[in-house]
């Protein structure tokens, strides 16, 4: 028969088991509201019995465990769905920005400053030898000239404030690569023995890892020593065991100093250019905009420049002007661009009718200032399918670029909105088996509280039992 | 199924902000009266209302075109009205003082009233519109004739545009009206002033066959301006035309544009308040739905 005190030992075990229980509980309801928290449950276990006199006694209770409620498969789900959702998010808000530019409430818009040029063009057909009209369309050439520029610079501007962000991340990636390979030496140091799971650490790699997954595409697993391996866009290796990868901002000279994204393997290994490789996240859409929105409209924006200033350059050589231009041809209306790919930053207007309109030359015979036989050719430009193979005037390609604009960003918000909605689909799953309910906490703590009140009066009654033999001896 | 609390404040705080974004949306439709103010709202739509516009700005040109146009072509008709007129009178004195009974002293008193009709016809000639002298072509900074009616313009034709792409003349080739050419040179003609000047030389000369000559050339002349005068009627028909034909055109794209770029103001209203009403409703809910848990029955 085992002792009195074995009773009193069952009875504090249970105590101390109980209060553990009580102790979970409160470091659950603590954080009900913490982000990528998950539920911990205290797993009882029966002691290993003991052998008296060939009966087997129990011998009470142990903390078998503490263990996280979690479910890798649905947290490998809620993973991908967090870089489709980064990616989507991403996208929407960066498109957001570039159709502010050729916004329709704009008044300056390029085909709005481009018509008003036609329209002054009008005036001086009518009146080919008048200081107003002639002014008037030197004035419209400008602004025409100031919104070419204006969305040059403004998707410039966007362009580089892009690539920034794209640097900021990249810093940010590797913050958190490294605190996931530091976590990967404190878990293993605190998972010595098989019963031991450092279950707020793993939420914390987990948190981390989840934020990595909503800037790029990666994958994980855990190797055999339960370390975290992470790997990134390309396969290129991010975390291995106790190493961080480094992420780096390369410049790229024929870009226009926009950088390039190269991956340094974990302790010193190879280099690798992942910037095409990235597939989904914030990352990239941060790349996508940068170089398959931002560059083609820019591309677009200076097409649209040089062909115009081309166009009625071409007309306006023809043209005789008035006074001490008035028996002279071959000026050209814009300065001539030196760079078509970056047309719509140089255009100005030709420095001749910049300081003298009697330049402007819309009469196809010298000495006549009633001529506007060139005004005339000028004005057929405004409807003349000039780009775009022959298909498109210059109203048309604007219109279509906005309009593709337009649509790609209405494709990004509903994919955003199907993204999300997805996202919070699988975090309600998660939730549903990680989640605090603060109810069954309370169901919980009545539990734990009625089971520890009975362990204590274990302890009191075994203490009178005590009492009692004592007290046998007078 | 297990709801955990963070679900249920997350659900809450989704719908809450999705009532919330519906509603400013319907606001901003309501405040600016446009249904479209972003390019995601409607990009095929944003397609259409920059072409429309700019469609919209062309036919407002071309009116402005055709009422210069308009001016421009009245004030020539004006004028060769007048020269018609010169002419005609020129004409009925060249047919009475062919006559025998009219003696010298008649026909120099006749030359003086010539010569009027020679300085009006001149005056006429030189017509202008804003400055710009009808008949002179290209150079109408300066008089089509001078005093001897000698023509001084060139053969510019001014063109306005009416319609897309489509280029109408509105001046009338002075040359033509006011010079003979080779051919009639050659028929024995002589430009409108010189007839003129004739008619006056032989009334002065009492030269009898001089003024029975310019009976005739003074009819060759009257010919000559009535046929350009019909010219010019064709010009006005077909201005005329044009503008009406455009104002219609113009009323029908601003419409078309207000369809797409205009809001509904009755269906944006009522979209307005069907949204603050969910947006109340949601906020209600969700505060009774976060309410009640096990720990409020906790003593």
């Amino acid at each position: 028969m085992a002792s009195l005190s074995h009773s009193l030992n069952i009875g504090s075990d249970s105590l101390m088991s109980n209060r553990q229980g009580i102790d979970t509980t409160a470091h659950n309801i603590a954080n009900a509201q913490t982000e990528g928290y998950s539920r911990q449950d205290v797993n009882l276990a029966q002691k290993h019995p003991i052998e008296r006199n060939g009966l087997v006694i129990g011998d009470g209770v142990y903390v078998g465990s503490i263990k996280r409620a979690h479910d890798q498969f649905v947290e490998k789900q809620v993973t991908k769905a967090t870089t489709k959702n980064g990616y989507s998010e991403k996208l929407y808000d960066n498109l957001q920005d570039f159709q502010l530019i050729f916004s329709p409430e704009l008044e300056s818009t390029v085909a709005e400053e481009m018509s008003g040029f036609f329209g002054a063009l009008q005036s001086l057909s009518n009146t080919p030898d008048d200081l107003t009209a002639r002014t008037v369309l030197v004035d419209q050439a400008n602004n025409v000239s100031a919104s070419f520029r204006r969305v040059d610079t403004e998707i410039k501007q966007k362009r580089s404030s892009i690539n920034d962000t794209i640097a900021s991340r990249a810093q940010e990636i590797n913050d958190i690569t490294g605190q996931i390979a530091k976590l990967n030496v404190s878990i293993q140091s605190m998972e010595l023995t098989p019963a031991a799971s450092a279950n707020d650490l793993r939420d914390q790699q987990d948190r981390l890892v989840s934020k990595l997954s909503s800037m790029m595409d990666v994958t994980y697993y855990q190797d055999k020593d339960g370390m975290m391996c992470v790997r990134g866009p390309g396969e290129t290796l991010l975390v291995d065991r106790r190493f961080a990868g480094t992420l780096e901002c390369q410049v790229d000279k024929d870009d226009d100093g926009m950088f390039r994204l190269v991956n340094t393997e974990p302790g010193g290994g190879k280099a690798w250019d992942i910037t095409d490789k990235v597939r989904s996240g914030e990352l990239k859409a941060l790349l996508y905009v940068r170089d398959d929105v931002a560059k083609p409209l820019l591309g677009r924006n200076n097409e649209l420049a040089s062909t115009f200033i081309n166009q009625v350059n071409e007309i306006h050589q023809q043209g005789f002007g008035l006074n001490q231009f008035s028996d002279s041809i071959g000026r050209g209306f814009f300065e001539p661009i030196r760079d078509a790919g970056n047309a719509a930053a140089e255009i100005q207007i030709s420095n001749l009718i910049q300081s003298s309109t009697d330049a402007i030359s819309v009469a196809s015979s010298p000495n006549a200032r009633g001529d506007n036989v060139i005004a005339n050719e000028l004005l057929g430009l405004k409807s003349k399918k000039v780009l775009e193979n022959g298909n498109a005037s210059f109203t048309e390609y604007y219109a279509n670029f906005v309009g593709v604009l337009g649509t790609e960003v209405v494709r990004s918000e509903h994919a955003r909105d199907t993204d999300k909605i997805m996202l919070a689909e699988l975090k309600g799953r998660k939730e549903m088996i990680s989640g605090v309910s603060l109810d069954q906490e309370a169901a919980n703590m009545i539990k734990w509280q009625t089971a520890f009140t009975a362990s204590s009066k274990v302890i009191t009654t075994v203490d009178e039992m005590f009492d009692t033999i004592l007290n046998m001896k007078r | 199924m297990r709801v955990s609390e963070k679900h249920r404040y997350a659900i809450a705080t989704e719908r809450m902000e999705q009532a919330k974004q519906r509603n400013t949306s319907a606001m901003e439709v309501i405040s600016s009266q446009k249904r479209v103010n972003k390019l995601e709202d409607d990009p095929v739509g944003v397609t259409k209302i920059i072409k429309g516009r700019q469609s919209i700005r062309n036919l407002k040109d071309y009116l402005s075109n055709i009422g210069f146009s308009k001016g421009f072509v009245e004030v020539s008709e004006a004028a060769i009205a007048g020269i018609s007129d010169r002419l005609q009178r020129a004409h009925e004195i060249s047919v009475g003082m062919a006559n025998d009974t009219y003696g010298p002293d008649s026909r120099l008193a006749v030359s003086r009233e010539v010569k009027e009709i020679i300085d009006e016809v001149v005056n006429l000639g030189n017509s202008n519109f804003n400055n710009r002298y009808v008949f002179s072509g290209f150079r109408n900074d300066s008089p089509a004739i001078s005093e001897e009616g000698n023509f001084l313009g060139d053969d510019g034709a001014i063109f306005t545009e009416i319609a897309d792409g489509k280029f109408r003349q509105i001046n009338l080739e002075g040359r033509a009206l006011f010079e003979a050419t080779p051919e009639e040179e050659k028929a024995g003609h002589f430009s409108m002033v010189t007839s003129l000047e004739l008619l006056k030389e032989a009334l002065e000369g009492n030269d009898k066959v001089g003024i029975t000559r310019a009976v005739d050339e003074i009819k060759f002349h009257l010919e000559k301006a009535a046929s350009i005068q019909a010219n010019i009627g064709a010009t006005w028909a077909a201005l005329n035309s044009a503008e009406s034909r455009i104002e219609v055109q113009r009323d029908h794209q601003i419409d078309s544009v207000s369809k797409v770029e205009d809001a509904d103001i009755y269906e944006a209203t009522s979209d307005y308040k069907r949204m603050e009403t969910a947006l109340q409703s949601t906020l209600m809910a969700s505060n009774k739905l976060l309410q009640p848990s096990l720990l409020n029955f906790l003593q």
